[in-house]
């Protein structure tokens, strides 16, 4: 719903941003009262030198095996009608709770696959756009250890959302996040890291662990705070492994871009976010503000669509998550 | 403006993030302060020198032998310094890095990208980032009554 808000919007922007570069007069991109530039267009405004930091490791091992999607995570895919049929008989005849089913199918498969996407890369693979950014743009090491922090950034992103679910229904979705999350990455590290012994792969996973745990608690301490001088001491230490030649530029990108997300997820209803109607905005694109007008527009679409009047709703698509909030 | 002024502005500007209040591995506003007063040729602020020479002695304790170290002293070579590629900075680009620095400084996006208090409230757990920062400000010291603490094993909630 708010995506296809965020599109249309984001569209008008295009045009808007397309104009406001073209044009030579250089005070209108100091005005900080116009639409904002993506985080993409912020880094390459930058003409940082390019230094290399002799204390990072920057070699990617190439994979082993390349670990092939599921069918259900490939795009179009359509759960056959037979299937739904009985599925839906079931729900409706043993009252399945389907606010923690989904717990699994939303969080646990969907948002998880969302975060992992976005820095996924192989070695002498072409990159995905989102991968273009992380890599390319903001030039950091392509390995498994920085796939781990990106994906990492993007599930506490989530989870600033799922505190703000009903305590019991919240909690499930952060934990099968989580549980989805480690089980991905020891599988990752067997099958295409070649870590074989199980040993070994434990420590790895300890590690990640404790990584997840500090990365966590320092950007919620930089959300409590209402400070963005924490969150870019937080991002700096977590993404940018405390790179002493930092360029300022690409710091303030990221915590733009962290921004960004956190204000479609602010305003997002539980219930559709609790469906999986999220996506997060792409590096290269720019959300525009919303008025009180599209705020209302945006609860009256997510109501038509969940719980349209005068209309059936399906036994698994009964929810207890707010429609407003 | 020389590369040197603008150097100054940004110095001024770090001096006025907050501190840690956790120690991590690096500080950010006080390594960034050593790094532009480098490059701008200013002289290194007492507080960071300070800050720096408490970080050393820490890592002498948990280092016991580190060979780099031993090597140097072996075969006396001179304490080597970061390099923070003086030579390749210019005004403009300093200006542009001002610029950004001013902008986290000044909170530019979380203005600009206002959140409601759904989100710092969270009704799911309304107290998660008072508990957080109230924890955060004494040091991580403070301890737990124990009807608080049973409390929050039972219910997991904060």
């Amino acid at each position: 719903m708010l995506y296809a808000v965020g599109k249309r919007q984001i569209r008008n922007n295009a045009v808007f941003l397309a104009k406001r570069f073209t044009s030579s007069n250089p005070s209108n991109v100091d005005n900080t009262q116009t639409k904002a530039p993506s985080p993409v267009e912020l880094v390459k405004e930058s003409h940082f030198p390019k230094i290399d930091n002799p204390d990072l490791p920057n070699r990617d091992i190439s994979a082993k095996a390349k670990l092939e999607k599921p069918a259900y995570e490939k795009e179009g895919f359509k759960v056959p009608a037979w299937k739904r049929a009985f599925g839906e008989t079931f729900v409706s005849l043993f009252h399945i709770d389907m606010d923690n089913v989904r717990a699994g199918t939303i969080s646990g498969s969907k948002y998880y696959y969302m975060c992992k996407d976005q820095g996924l890369q192989f070695t002498d693979e072409e990159l995905s756009e989102t991968a273009k950014f992380w890599y390319e743009t903001l030039g950091l090491p392509r390995t498994f250890a920085m796939w781990f922090q990106i994906t990492n950034l993007h599930v506490w992103l989530l989870f600033v959302r799922m505190r703000a679910m009903p305590f019991k229904i919240g909690k499930n979705y952060q934990q099968k996040l989580v549980d989805k999350m480690f089980k991905d990455i020891e599988l990752r590290l067997s099958e295409e890291m070649n870590v074989l012994s199980g040993r070994i792969r434990d420590t790895y996973m300890k590690d990640f662990h404790s990584q997840m745990l500090g990365m966590i608690f320092s950007l919620d301490e930089a959300l409590a705070q209402k400070n963005d001088d924490v969150l870019a001491a937080a991002v700096w230490r977590n993404i940018f492994n405390g790179d002493k030649n930092i360029d300022i530029v690409k710091l303030e990108a990221i915590v733009r871009y962290i921004r960004m997300q956190l204000y479609v997820l602010d305003n997002i209803s539980d219930r559709a976010f609790g469906f999986g109607d999220f996506q997060f905005v792409g590096p290269n694109e720019t959300v525009d503000l919303l008025s009180e007008e599209d705020k209302q527009q945006l609860l009256k679409m997510t109501k038509m669509k969940y719980e349209p009047e005068n209309g059936k709703i399906l036994p698994s698509h009964k929810s207890q998550l707010s429609l407003e909030e | 403006m020389s590369t040197n002024s603008y150097a100054k502005k940004i110095v001024s500007v770090l001096q006025q993030f907050p501190a840690d209040t956790v120690k991590h591995y690096a500080s950010f506003k006080y390594t960034q302060i050593e790094r532009f007063c480098n490059i701008g040729g200013i002289q290194v602020p007492k507080e960071v020198k300070d800050e720096k020479a408490i970080q050393d002695k820490k890592q002498q304790v948990i280092i016991k032998l580190d060979p780099a170290k031993l090597k140097r002293m072996i075969f006396s070579e001179t304490d080597e310094k970061p390099n923070y590629q003086n030579n390749l900075f210019n005004e403009d680009i300093l200006k542009q890095q001002y610029k950004s620095l001013k902008n986290i400084h000044d909170n530019k996006w979380s203005k600009y990208y206002t959140i409601s208090n759904k989100l710092i409230e969270p009704k799911g757990n309304p107290n998660y980032y008072n508990r957080l920062l109230g924890d955060v400000t004494k040091g991580g010291q403070k301890k737990e009554g124990i009807f608080t603490a049973f409390k929050t094993i039972i219910t997991g909630r904060y």
